[in-house]
């Protein structure tokens, strides 16, 4: 007991000192205005899991994209290095993860997040960091109408997107539609999408009739799905609405298939795309899908050659077409490279600092194989929105069917207008254009 | 083992680690302050060991704290200094282990690690599921303000999250120890060896068992309390049955020996995690597994043992002998 | 009439994966007295070797081999992992710790399953193995109301078919008499002249093929991605400690109670389905510890 007794005293003594010491440590320096030799650029993305190949797709075009721009000479003259992030694991993994690129290998931007639940929880470490943290895929619509970030922007368009289209396509494709069931990851993405589409589709077709026994919520990316499709079926809905994705997606498709669901309702899958490449044959026809944002032939390559070299290059350098999270990632470097020249140009030719980076994407327009993309003032990305019907019949020159009875609607048919509330803006504005 | 819990040597290392965080890298300190906040998880893990118990569901009580915190701030909770909300987390967690001990403390060996399980499991059905209490899958962030009363800034907070969870273990580490060598500790001792033989002595074996297991518990739900604030977020997969798996890993890892073998176990264990992981993907849980395997067929004592037989032939004394989970009786 | 259908065909799915899984499960642990949390492993370890088969024998759904033969691979990939895998694990680590109580083994059995999580990684990748031939070829018929896919009838019949099996070697082979000796007394089992490690062997390895093949026919319902082990572990644990552990009669009753129990929750209370597992599995453990068919445990002093 004495040895605790002699321990106790200077113990207190030295943690109060410590306590002390601590407020009066000095902050960081800020980030400096000098020309870098080298820019350090993360991109984060699901390399392993369910949503392996389609975080692998996204990786892979942004390794093309910036190949091509050092090639070029870089970001403002300076080489981009960079490094590919598995976001897999538990969401306090991923903010540690974020946290030692921030910290640890001092990157100078990260680039990436396709988890909802991920942004959610890195952007306030962005902000607290006070690093730029360009978002590609995340599709809550919360990331900025939660609380305004500083440091986050998010280049490429979130759910409202999909989820109004999603409504609109219905509409157009079954316009006498009256039953609705839905299917939806258990998370920030499956509620949100389905809270904006329901939310549309109620706005253009107020006599729908939403099925609450059947608006299921499956644990996220869970990957089998027999109780809920059983469940899906004795509702016989006209509609369902899906935002899975990935590889959970196509685990559903096989078993919805099995169960001729595709020709009982109209399935409409908010992230569907990639499906045409990891099923590619094997894709039901009759199922409603988009890319979110643009699909493969939407802008067309003939007469759009951003997308018909960016569609050859892709598939040269990795045997095959790239899919909407490559398109997304591509939007995201892209971005960063015009938001640094234009803060270059905005200072004649000195290297800017974060803070002047981070204004620059704030009513960025530029060119990408997408299309051309707006960031806004919010920081955030307003899309135009494509949706189509698989055909079943597998094109001779990508080898799975493409989308037929293809629609699409300009991006402010689509999207709130900058600063007005997502919600919001369906439940007063929103209209059939 | 006399020179390694001497005052000394403990207040030497505890200075060292107050006098080098200013200097530390960021990453590197808020590696630690989680590895400290594990670590009193993974204290509550070796007190049951030692009394031949596997929690294997101590995640309960890491995740009760967290949640008890968010849960709060989620509902509004008017106070956002630290240590209240760590206070507040490690109460629920003491109070639930106070509870769930009554029915637990009966059981031994598997039968207390399946029950344990299952417990921690509950907790983990209801988080995810019930959304509106828990915020599900997506968790929920968890942002102190005041440390103490000391505000931070973005540059600050860092230090004053390690220096507020060092403190809060080491006071929590020396309660612990007082406990070993009081009476209680002894008795714990007595029960890993026989417990029948406590029982024809006079003395409650099952009141033994549950004030530890009620210790335990607290000592989980600091950490899982510490872990949040420091983290800033908090996903119901912290009691998954996994996380509790790690815990008892890392018990194993440190050893049983000491009161401090947790704490440096759960930073070499923090460390070699974070490389391994970086360097490699997809075979640090193989190499986590391999020095587990390793250590249950060479090393028993875990991590500590091996530094104390190193002190021992270092000071030429006879080696101490390795206290290990119980063998068959 | 059509919704109590619909729970019951989805209770009977959910029994039968559960009891291919907790089978082996409490059979190792009735002879061995050993709970082997890699067991889930080898049930990963199966579904990535069945699925793996089927996609290289019939990519893209055609190949050499007629599509009914891909469950006699399912099978065969199942088997083929239990039969390499079960007695690597037992020979050169379980049995050095046989003799070290309960605890020790399980913390072993988990070391492995880490290594064996990362080997299924190393050995086919992270993307996901949809080999859904098998289970598509089949179709559906309408049963209730609802189209019922085929495969889902199947299921059923492979478990029943592991529970005969298990039935058959207990009661009516040399070996399954021997192991009963085992199982009641293992000293007195040696002393007679009973080769107890050679029988250890062959029970984990019997155990590991019942979970190789439940994994392996459970692959084409689902994709197989890496994490599928440690689901599975978890609800095998539920189901063996409900049933008891060490009776394999108690795995199956345990498993239709499950099975059942998750089926009512999904219909009618969707949130609780996970919940209402480990609640019974926890309220079975404080009211009959052993569990419903286990027999209770006299304390040796």
């Amino acid at each position: 007991m004495r040895t605790g007794r002699r321990v106790l005293a200077p113990l207190s003594a030295i943690l109060a000192l410590g306590l002390l010491a601590s407020a009066c440590v000095p902050g960081a320096p800020g980030a400096g205005g000098q020309k870098p030799s080298q820019l350090n650029v993360a991109m984060v993305d699901f390399m392993s899991g369910g949503a392996a190949k389609f975080g692998t797709a996204a990786l892979n075009a942004g390794e093309l994209a910036l190949e091509q721009i050092n090639a070029q000479g870089g970001i403002g003259g300076v080489p981009v290095k960079f490094q590919k992030v598995d976001e897999n694991g538990p969401v306090d993994q991923v903010v540690t993860n974020y946290r030692r690129l921030v910290t640890d290998e001092k990157v100078d931007a990260v680039i990436g997040y396709t988890s909802s639940a991920n942004c959610l929880a890195v952007a306030p470490v962005a902000d607290e960091l006070k690093k730029l943290t360009i978002i590609h895929i995340c599709g809550t619509y919360q990331l900025f109408e939660k609380e305004p970030r500083k440091y986050v922007v998010r280049a490429a368009s979130h759910g409202v997107t999909d989820s109004v289209a999603s409504a609109l396509y219905a509409v157009a494709a079954r316009p006498d539609l009256k039953t609705v069931a839905a299917i939806n990851d258990d998370y920030a993405w499956g509620r949100d999408s389905w809270e904006l589409f329901s939310h549309a589709l109620k706005r253009i077709k107020p006599d729908v009739q939403i099925l609450d026994d059947a608006v299921l919520w499956p644990k996220a990316f869970v990957g089998e799905y027999s109780a809920e499709l059983t469940k899906l079926e004795a509702a016989k809905p006209d509609i369902i609405h899906t935002s899975l994705w990935g590889g959970h997606m196509d685990g559903f498709i096989k078993q919805a298939q099995a169960r001729g669901l595709f020709q009982k309702s109209l399935v409409l899958m908010t992230t569907g795309e990639t499906a045409l490449l990891t099923l590619t044959r094997d894709v039901p026809p009759g199922i409603a899908m988009t890319g979110r944002g643009q699909y493969l032939y939407h802008p067309e390559p003939d007469k759009h050659e951003l997308n018909r070299k960016f569609i050859a290059d892709y598939s040269a350098k990795f045997g095959e077409p790239p899919v909407y999270p490559a398109y997304r990632m591509v939007q995201a470097i892209y971005g960063y490279k015009n938001a640094v020249e234009k803060a270059i140009q905005a200072k004649n030719g000195a290297w800017p600092t974060q803070d002047e980076v981070v204004a620059a994407f704030k009513d960025l327009d530029f060119e990408t194989p997408s299309g051309p993309i707006k960031i806004t003032s919010a920081q955030d990305t307003q899309q135009a929105a494509v949706y189509g019907i698989t055909s079943g019949q597998p094109d001779p020159k990508f080898g799975f069917p493409v989308l037929e009875r293809v629609q699409a609607w300009p991006a402010a048919a689509v999207n709130p207008p900058p600063g007005k509330k997502t919600l919001e803006w369906i439940d007063a504005d929103f209209k059939k254009p | 083992m006399r020179r390694l819990r001497d005052g000394r040597t403990l207040l030497l290392g505890l200075v060292a680690l107050l006098l080098i965080a200013p200097v530390l890298p960021s990453w590197l300190l808020f590696l630690l302050t989680i590895a400290f906040a594990k670590g009193l998880v993974v204290l509550g893990v070796v007190l049951l060991l030692r009394g031949d118990l596997v929690s294997f569901g101590h995640g309960l009580y890491y995740a009760g704290g967290a949640y008890a915190i968010g849960i709060a701030l989620k509902d509004g909770f008017p106070v956002r200094d630290a240590l209240v909300l760590v206070a507040l987390g490690t109460l629920v967690a003491t109070l639930l282990a106070a509870v769930v001990g009554v029915f637990i403390a009966r059981y031994r060996g598997i039968f207390f690690g399946m029950l344990s399980t299952a417990f921690t499991m509950i907790l983990y059905s209801l988080l995810l599921k019930l959304r509106w209490l828990s915020g599900g899958t997506d968790g929920i962030p968890v942002r102190a303000s005041t440390y103490l009363g000391i505000e931070t800034s973005a540059d600050t907070v860092r230090l004053v999250q390690y220096y507020f969870v060092l403190a809060l273990t080491a006071a929590a580490v020396y309660v612990v120890y007082r406990v070993a060598a009081s009476p209680l500790g002894y008795l714990m001792r007595a029960i890993y060896d026989n417990e029948i033989r406590v029982e024809y002595m006079g003395a409650s074996v099952h009141r033994a068992i549950y004030r530890t297991y009620v210790l335990a518990g607290a000592l989980g739900g600091l950490g899982g309390a510490l872990a949040a604030v420091t983290v800033g977020h908090i996903s119901p997969d912290m009691a998954y049955w996994t996380v509790s798996g790690e815990f008892v890993f890392v018990a194993l890892f440190g050893g049983l020996g000491s009161v401090f073998a947790p704490l440096v176990g759960s930073v070499v264990f923090e460390l070699v995690r974070n490389y391994a992981f970086k360097l490699s993907p997809y075979t640090w849980q193989m190499l986590l597994g391999g020095v587990l395997l390793a250590i249950i067929l060479f090393a028993p004592g875990g991590l500590w043992s091996l530094f104390e037989r190193l002190a021992a032939r270092h000071a030429g004394e006879p080696e101490p002998p390795a206290p290990a989970p119980a063998e068959q009786r | 009439m059509d919704q109590v259908t619909i729970v019951v065909l989805n209770g009977v799915l959910f029994a039968s994966y559960l009891f291919l899984v907790s089978a082996g499960l409490t059979f190792i642990y009735g002879v061995m007295r050993i709970l082997n949390v890699a067991h889930g492993s080898l049930y990963g370890l199966g579904a990535y070797m069945g699925a793996w088969l089927v996609l290289r024998i019939w990519p893209g759904g055609t190949g050499p081999l007629p599509p009914w033969w891909s469950y006699l691979v399912l099978l065969a990939g199942g088997v083929l992992v239990g039969v390499t895998v079960g007695p690597l694990l037992e020979r050169l680590f379980i049995r050095r710790v046989a003799d070290r109580g309960e605890v020790i083994p399980l913390i072993l059995t988990f070391a492995l399953f880490l290594i064996l999580e990362d080997v299924m990684k190393l050995v086919w990748g992270v993307n996901p193995y949809l080999a859904d031939m098998p289970y598509s070829m089949l179709g559906s018929l309408s049963l209730a109301g609802v189209s019922y896919p085929i495969y889902q009838l199947l299921l059923p019949l492979v478990a029943l078919a592991a529970a005969g099996l298990l039935w058959f070697v207990v009661k009516r082979t040399l070996f399954g008499k021997l192991i009963v000796s085992v199982i009641a007394d293992r000293e007195v089992s040696a002393a007679m002249g009973i080769d107890v490690p050679r029988m250890y062997t062959f029970a984990f390895t019997l155990g590991a093929v019942l979970a190789a093949v439940g994994g392996a026919f459970i692959a084409p319902m689902s994709s197989v991605v890496p994490g599928i082990s440690i689901e599975v572990i978890i609800l095998a644990f539920a189901v063996t400690t409900i049933g008891g552990l060490g009776s394999v009669p108690g795995a199956a009753i345990g498993a239709v109670l499950v099975g059942l129990l998750r089926a009512i929750a999904i219909q009618g209370w969707p949130e609780l389905d996970l919940f209402v597992v480990y609640a019974f599995m926890a309220l079975v453990l404080l009211l009959k510890p052993q569990g419903l068919f286990g027999a209770l445990e006299v304390r040796r002093i």
